[in-house]
């Protein structure tokens, strides 16, 4: 599977940071000449499963409060403990 | 970040974030002042991840939209059990956490996506992509 980007986002509470989120994982991905997959979740829709798959990282994004704040705390949980590389702005 | 930290290591079982209303210990708070939408120059702390990504700086100007913040009461403790904070700004107040045993793990009170752009990508999102690739 493609490497893939996670990012756990609200959009129509964090507006324009959703994109501005998006776009910079893709001025990365360019910057190193990958071939990233970029998923945009709504908190509601976060599952443990997410992480099950190798090369992925996650972005919790701004915009809180969170319409799933306790499945966003499993997965940054999860994220730690399985050693899966994460960002929370 | 900080409250499933304070939750799960530091077994503070009924932590929380005060922008929920919810009772509990307020590990996340409401900032003094406000910082949103504004520059804050940040220290970054020798030796950290947040460091390496920049290169080795010492200091750092970010875009901020948080009107949250590390409680100033659990910093220390925070910051002794295993996050780090890698960058505070000039109140001395955590801005940037880390964990030291973990490939990338990193939480910023600022918005680094607000700087970065195809020509100039920000440290951070460069990092944590690097880093998923190796997973």
């Amino acid at each position: 599977m493609a490497p893939e980007a996670l990012v756990l986002i609200d959009r129509h509470v964090a507006g324009r940071y959703a994109d501005a989120t998006v776009e910079a994982l893709h001025h990365a991905a360019g910057h190193l000449g990958v071939d990233l997959a970029v998923r945009e979740i709504p908190t509601a829709a976060v599952e443990r499963s997410l992480l099950a798959a190798p090369q992925r990282g996650v972005v919790v994004g701004p915009g809180s409060p969170y319409e799933n704040p306790e499945g966003v705390l499993g997965l940054i949980r999860d994220a730690r403990e399985r050693g899966v590389p994460l960002v929370g702005t | 970040m900080l409250v499933e930290h304070a939750r799960h290591v530091l077994q503070i079982s009924d932590a929380v974030h005060a922008e929920y209303g919810v009772p509990g210990v307020e590990v996340v708070t409401a900032l003094g002042c406000s910082l949103d939408g504004v520059d804050v120059e940040l220290a970054i702390r020798p030796g950290t991840l947040l460091a390496g990504l920049h290169g080795g700086a010492r200091t750092l100007t970010e875009r901020t939209t948080c009107n949250y913040g590390l409680n100033p009461a659990f910093q220390a403790e925070i910051d002794a059990s295993g996050l780090a904070i890698s960058a505070t700004d000039d109140t001395t107040e955590a801005r940037a956490v880390e964990r030291g045993d973990h490939p990338f793990f990193l939480a910023t009170l600022y918005q680094p996506q607000l700087a970065s752009t195809p020509a100039r990508p920000h440290p951070v999102f460069v990092g944590l992509v690097a880093a998923l690739l190796g997973g």
